[in-house]
């Protein structure tokens, strides 16, 4: 008897979910490299709902619940920054960092040596060549010129190239943190079609107008859930009043 | 109801973006002045449902998880060294670095600190000081009586003096440069300081060893370009909205429930 006011409530729980997915994206539009997320649904059946002596779609309730977050791969807009050692990929692809957990994945290409020439992150994850190893720009170096393919040199000749790997299920990787992105999946070499481009960053991929008008549909869901739940205590109330008075 | 906290992250965040992006034009005609960009990462996530986790005892696994975010956090402000335009002053002390490379400046306290700012003067006993009166290192002392100041490209200083012919070399800059400039530390007044993120200083003269060279009558201007930082600030000021605007929604979820009975 109870159960429309468990479907909404589950509804409910789903809603303030997305909200917070959605708070994330909008909180993430400077980002760079951020690539937005989305909460998919799922209904769950019960069997145990109802009546049994009830037979057909009738006897199932639906439930609502999280299925998983997806990640928009879509590419972000490309912005212009000037920093010799700000790269964007064009294309699939992720640059792959060391962190101290392990090797992780980034599209956010904003790179800086540290006090001994390695090239890191802003968080300090090491850059990592093609080889698997840092790369080093030796000090003094000033004309840093990256290629389309990632290759990076000076003045001084060929640095080394920056190890740009992409992956067969995009949606098998977890966000970390600090623009990092963790998988088990085996890195693949990327194709022709990716390119980097230097002197550019790419930006959060989250369209402002589509969350605000996602935010505006959760909170009016939300809205009609909670009136579904006032109606159905009205019935309830209506029901017992009804009854009693029968009994 | 997390997505309050999350968008007040996000708000803080461009706070500090608009804040950054004042800075920059602030300072659009301060001498050999670098912009700053706030650069942003996003916060933690939690792991409702795992990716990659068993879904059944027959090897299923879950495609895709369920994260969710709690928002956005200010990784860096970082400077971007990009050479600024060079302006023509005439000023015989006005010198602008065409290239790589930091004038060492001698504080007060002793320490060293390091500009690109080249408007030098004069002071009482002849040496190549600041504007605020530091003196410069390599600048020498230039006698009372000379009469034509030339610096050249490699930096030296020549004067002639009315009873000579030849010029006298007086002295030369002394140029430091860093693995990492983005890591040096603002002091304020066009002065740097070396941080472990720029690494020690590796001196040298101009036009050598990687250094740029060194340009008599020129100042090296802001590189901030304006129409970039105007168009930067639009993106925040309409950023700090939207998520002003998820905390409204919020609120309206939370009063929602409220009326519930």
């Amino acid at each position: 008897m109870e159960n429309p006011s468990y479907i909404a409530v589950s509804l409910m729980t789903g809603l303030h979910r997305q909200m917070d997915v959605l708070a994330n994206n909008m909180a993430n539009t400077s980002t760079p490299g951020y690539q937005g997320d989305q909460l998919a649904f799922r209904t769950l059946l019960s069997t145990r709902a109802g009546s049994p002596q009830i037979d057909g779609p009738g006897r199932k309730a639906a439930f609502v619940t999280e299925n998983g977050t997806l990640r928009n791969t879509r590419p972000g807009p490309m912005e212009r920054t000037g920093n010799p050692l700000d790269v964007a990929i064009a294309g699939p692809g992720y640059f792959a960092v060391q962190t101290d957990d392990g090797v992780r994945y980034t599209r956010h290409g904003s790179f800086r040596p540290d006090a001994q020439g390695r090239l890191t992150m802003g968080n300090g994850a090491l850059v990592l060549g093609a080889g698997g190893a840092p790369i080093t720009i030796p000090a003094g170096e000033s004309n840093i010129e990256i290629d389309r393919r990632g290759a990076i040199a000076s003045t001084k000749g060929p640095l080394g190239k920056l190890q740009i790997v992409k992956f067969e299920d995009d949606q098998a990787m977890r966000k970390t943190g600090d623009n990092l992105l963790e998988t088990e999946a085996e890195p693949q070499p990327v194709d022709q079609r990716t390119q980097v481009a230097q002197g550019m960053i790419e930006g959060s991929n989250v369209q402002s107008v589509v969350e605000v008008t996602h935010m505006i549909d959760i909170m009016r869901r939300y809205q009609a859930v909670g009136r579904i739940l006032e109606q159905e205590h009205e019935r309830a109330r209506k029901a017992i009043d009804k009854l009693s008075r029968v009994a | 109801m997390r997505s309050l906290s999350i968008a007040s992250t996000g708000m803080l965040a461009q706070q500090l973006n608009v804040e950054t992006i004042s800075n920059n034009i602030a300072n659009m005609n301060t001498t050999a002045f670098k912009r700053q960009r706030a650069e942003f990462q996003d916060l933690l996530y939690q792991n409702q449902r795992r990716a990659g986790a068993a879904s059944s005892d027959a090897n299923t696994i879950v495609p895709a998880g369920i994260q969710i975010g709690l928002g956005v956090k200010a990784a860096a402000v970082y400077r971007i060294t990009e050479q600024g335009n060079l302006t023509t002053t005439g000023n015989t002390l006005d010198v602008a670095m065409q290239g790589k490379g930091w004038f060492q400046v001698e504080l007060p306290s002793g320490e060293t600190a390091y500009s690109r700012a080249g408007s030098f003067q004069l002071s009482a006993d002849g040496k190549i000081v600041t504007a605020d009166g530091y003196t410069v290192k390599g600048g020498g002392t230039i006698p009372r009586d000379a009469t034509d100041v030339t610096v050249n490209t490699s930096g030296e200083i020549l004067v002639k003096q009315p009873a000579q012919t030849q010029v006298q070399r007086v002295g030369q800059f002394e140029l430091a440069g860093f693995a990492n400039d983005a890591g040096l530390e603002g002091l304020g007044d066009n002065l740097f300081k070396n941080t472990p993120a720029s690494g020690d200083p590796v001196t040298g003269t101009a036009g050598r060893q990687g250094f740029g060279t060194v340009l008599q009558g020129f100042l090296e201007t802001s590189n901030v370009n304006t129409v970039q930082e105007v168009t930067n600030l639009i993106t925040a000021q309409r950023a700090y909205e939207m998520n002003s605007k998820v905390i409204q929604a919020s609120d309206e979820m939370m009063g929602a429930l409220n009326q519930l009975r």
